[in-house]
């Protein structure tokens, strides 16, 4: 029985969880500087101290409806495919072990979601959507296709 | 060249580290080509570097080591146990002596005996090498062999480290700055105290040296990689026996420390290929009518977001047949195969490994590994390689570099609300969109600008971004940028304005934001605000603008220029508050002078620029503070100052020049885009100020006679002659060779007034009875053209 530590956050009004291990931290994003004629995932492009991220706009590529983030709004800082970025969350809640091989196989996950969701688990008895996190750069499942 | 034999030292150590595996590896199946490869690969780099760092006994070695390789990828040689290991005792002695090449000990040479152990498989082993133990000269110098336990006195040793580690101390230390920047405005707000600010001061400095030396540790001049070349080519042309010129451009380029590494080989693989191939001895160079002196030229320039070396020869370039003929003997590609291919794709076949259209194989190149190491050499830092052949008369090649992590110079625009940098090396030139030598037009749609008789495709950047113009600021006029890309046609770039010129750290962007190729990264500036890096070729892509060669755009430009062909000018508010243009050829410089440098002395206004005084015209007054615009003005000898109000334009004289009624003064009136203006004339300023100076060349020479102490001779006329331009001797014996002499004594008169160079001065108003033609002392007008007219006489 393997546990994985997660961290559980709300995106687009669900909770889904994000392995901590490719989690570097959650910030409030400062200044949001738009990425002009760009995907229109990306939110913009922000400063962490000396490093400029890339924040993706989750709700977008769930919902379909742009978020506009501003300054202060919430990020979980990731690294995907050797770029850094930042996804944007409504909330986060607290890290948990979730048994990944308990997974809920019977049950799938809405189709809006499907791509970003690696599978379904229960933590302490509600259901989280695992995410893929390299699925939310599009461009970079594109080029694997 | 210690710094050479340094680098060469370490990449010697670092490539054998990489390659102990393979070593062993390839000792258990001698048969891998891909294993076969890497090792004479290995050897053939050895053989390259110390050929030029003159170390004979590491390039016999390696020579050997490489003939027998070579032999064996053509399956020439079969590939035996005690080849394997005749092979790896040689590349151990490599290693050996390569450590000792640091160290400075000695190792005993018996060279000979491993490489004819080598060499026996070649089956003339023996022959070759027997002479060659007894008179080997030694790489090592040192004075005797020590006991044994000797401490060599340890040079300035580099440590190699990783450049995930490197970029993790830069990203710390900027981190660090804009910490710095942070509490520094913390304390401002705060209102901090001497002590306080003291501290902080000496952390400020540090943090800014710090930032300094990684900077340093990162990047490079390309000038550490190109000062090697020189002397290989000069090697090359002795060992080749060709004269060869080499011209290097840009050594000033800052690259990467990375690529300077990471190029070294290709380019010297590129040059020897250049230098052995490509250029041809002298006779035939000759026959076919070339100089016979061979040339090679490099050149480095930062473009946009690449870095592009050009190679240029002018040789007989690549043999396409001849290539072909290789090519498919090499079996890389069939004869049918090579026959539908497009000539490009003909041409790339030289980079397939195993290829070399030279006939024979030297110890310079021509074993075919050169082109296929270059490529995956350039490869691997995402570089690209470009041929450009001409046959007969010679080869470019084009290496593309990526900018990562480069430093560039470039400019902050804002479009809309946004800002975003641009490279300046794209910028070719800026200008007001208000300016009056602008006139857009509309071709289908699309919309054109031209520039002083010059049209270009033109577009907004708010507009190219699809984002909102945003609100001008009143007063405030929008900004055309004239961009070159390295990629594409010059256009001209509308932005809302200029803000700065910076220093720019480029940085990657994530690939979803790069996707839509206008732009070549990200920077973050001081201010912690990120920006977008503009990318002009892919502006000009995204402009649909047909790929032009830059050098097919050159002469479309200068015949442009020829058609407008009018001299320019430029335009400018006087400080009488007139619009005046002057010439433009006349004018040396623009500058501002603080006013602390001008004053009034000597009668005019005067400026002084680095020690020398000029004359300064019409300033009426010295600015209280501040600065006054001036244009320096030149005839070529001399220069002088005029002040100005305001510089308005660059504009080309067109239309008729109408006469003035002041020709001293104006040269005539012109029309500037409806308005007659004034074109001064630079003469009168040049003509008064040499109204006092003499033309002749030197200063004629007075000689006055007087007494040691006459003061009146030495404090009154002597001056007045110096400032009228002439040079005044009291000494007798220049009196032989001056052009004019000054007598006051009358009474000498007598024993001089054959001597037709002399003038005499007396001292009461009217002349006496004495019949000797004289000047009165005081009379200035009289007295300087009895000396004119004494010079125009002995002229």
């Amino acid at each position: 029985m393997t546990k994985t530590l997660y961290l559980i956050a709300d995106l687009a009004g669900a909770r889904v969880a994000i392995e901590s291990g490719l989690v570097e931290s959650v910030v409030h994003v400062p200044e949001i500087v738009p990425a002009p004629m760009s995907d229109p995932s990306i939110a913009g492009i922000f400063a962490l101290r000396s490093r400029v991220l890339t924040l993706i706009d989750t709700q977008f590529l769930v919902t379909g409806v742009q978020q506009n983030p501003s300054k202060g709004a919430l990020a979980v800082i990731t690294e995907i495919a050797g770029h850094q970025y930042g996804l944007l969350v409504d909330k986060v809640h607290d890290v948990v072990a979730i048994n990944t091989q308990e997974t809920e196989k019977t049950i799938t996950a809405p189709s809006a979601w499907a791509r970003y969701v690696s599978q379904i688990a229960a933590d302490n008895g509600a259901l989280v959507m695992i995410l893929n996190t390299s699925s939310l750069v599009r461009g970079q499942f594109a080029l694997a296709e | 060249m210690d710094d050479l034999l340094d680098d060469f030292i370490a990449e010697i150590r670092e490539t054998l580290e990489s390659l102990t595996n393979q070593l062993v590896e390839w000792e258990r199946c001698p048969e891998d080509r891909a294993l076969l490869d890497s090792v004479f690969r290995f050897v053939h780099t050895v053989k390259g570097s110390c050929g030029f760092l003159e170390l004979p006994r590491l390039l016999r070695l390696s020579h050997a080591a490489e003939d027998v390789l070579s032999a064996a990828r053509v399956g020439e040689v079969i590939i035996s146990a005690e080849l394997v290991t005749a092979v790896l005792a040689v590349i151990d002695r490599i290693a050996e002596l390569t450590e000792a090449l640091e160290t400075g000990v000695a190792i005993y040479d018996n060279d000979g005996e491993l490489i004819s152990a080598v060499l026996i498989h070649l089956g003339h082993g023996n022959t070759k090498t027997d002479g060659c133990a007894a008179e080997a000269p030694i790489d090592v110098f040192i004075g005797e062999l020590p006991g044994g336990e000797q401490i060599f006195p340890s040079k300035a040793r580099s440590v190699r480290v990783s450049l995930s580690l490197l970029d993790k101390l830069m990203g710390g230390v900027s981190d660090m700055v804009l910490a710095r920047n942070e509490v520094s405005r913390q304390l401002r707000k705060a209102g901090s105290s001497g002590d306080l600010e003291l501290s902080f001061g000496r952390l400020s400095a540090s943090v800014a040296e710090l930032r300094d030396a990684v900077g340093m540790m990162r990047m490079q001049h390309i000038e550490k990689l190109f000062s090697s070349l020189p002397r290989l080519v000069r090697d090359l042309s002795i060992d080749l026996n060709k004269e060869i010129d080499l011209r290097i451009e840009g050594s000033e380029v800052e690259v990467d420390r990375e690529m300077v590494e990471a190029l070294r080989d290709p380019l010297t693989h590129i040059l020897r290929n250049a230098a052995d191939h490509g250029i041809e001895s002298a006779e035939e160079r000759r026959e076919s009518g070339k100089s016979a002196v061979g040339h090679i030229s490099i050149s480095a320039r930062q473009s946009g977001n690449q870095i592009l070396i050009e190679v240029l020869d002018d040789g007989r370039g690549i043999n396409i047949d001849k290539l072909g003929a290789r090519a498919i003997a090499a079996k890389v590609v069939t004869t049918a195969q090579w026959q539908q291919m497009s000539p490009r794709a003909q041409l790339n076949t030289i980079f397939a490994p195993g290829i070399s259209t030279a006939d024979k194989v030297t110890s310079i190149s021509g074993r075919g590994v050169g082109m296929d190491v270059v490529r995956s050499n350039l490869q691997a830092i995402s570089g690209t390689i470009e041929l450009e052949n001409q046959e007969g008369f010679g080869l470019k090649l084009t290496l593309r570099l990526p900018l990562t992590l480069s430093i560039i110079a470039g400019l902050s625009v804002r479009a809309g609300e946004q800002i975003f940098g641009v490279a300046r090396s794209s910028v070719v030139e800026m200008i007001s969109a208000s300016n009056t030598n602008i006139q857009f037009e509309s071709l289908g749609g699309q919309k054109i600008v031209s520039i002083r008789g010059m049209r270009y495709p033109f577009i907004a950047l708010e507009n190219i971004l699809g984002i909102e113009a945003g609100a001008q600021c009143m007063g405030e006029s929008r900004t055309l940028i004239v961009m070159r890309p390295a990629v594409g046609s010059t256009f001209v770039l509308e932005v809302a304005s200029v803000i700065d010129n910076e220093e720019l750290v480029v940085k990657p962007g994530a690939p979803l934001v790069m996707a839509n190729g206008l732009f070549a990264g990200t920077s973050l500036p001081d201010n912690g605000r990120p920006m977008l890096l503009l990318d002009a070729s892919g502006i000009a892509a995204a402009m649909g603008l047909s790929v032009v060669h830059e050098d097919e755009n050159a002469p479309s430009e200068s015949k442009a220029e020829v058609i407008s062909k009018g001299a320019s000018a430029l335009l400018f508010i006087a400080t009488d508050g007139r619009k005046q243009a002057i010439r433009l050829s006349a004018i040396d410089r623009m500058e501002d002078v603080d006013a602390a440098q001008i004053q009034f002395v000597g009668g005019r206004m005067r400026v002084l620029v680095d020690g020398k005084l000029y004359d300064l015209w019409e300033c009426e007054e010295i600015p209280q503070n501040g600065f006054l615009n001036v244009l320096k003005l030149s005839d070529g000898t001399s220069s002088c100052y005029v002040a100005v109000r305001e510089v308005l334009d660059i504009f080309s004289i067109t239309g008729d020049i109408v006469s003035s009624a002041q020709p001293e003064q104006h040269e005539g009136v012109i029309t500037v885009s409806g308005d007659a203006v004034e074109l001064r004339n630079t003469f009168s300023f040049f003509e008064t100020s040499d109204r006092r100076r003499r033309n002749r060349g030197e200063a004629p020479l007075c000689f006055i006679d007087c007494a040691d102490d006459a003061q009146w001779e030495r404090t009154i006329l002597a001056p007045l002659l110096t400032a009228s331009g002439y040079s005044v001797s009291f000494d007798r014996t220049d009196a032989a060779q001056a052009a004019v002499l000054l007598y006051r004594d009358i009474a000498k008169a007598d024993g001089t007034t054959g001597d037709p160079r002399t003038v005499h001065l007396r001292d009461s108003l009217h002349a006496g009875t004495n019949n000797v033609a004289s000047v009165y002392r005081y009379d200035r007008v009289s007295l300087i053209s009895a000396i004119e007219e004494k010079l125009a006489v002995s002229a």
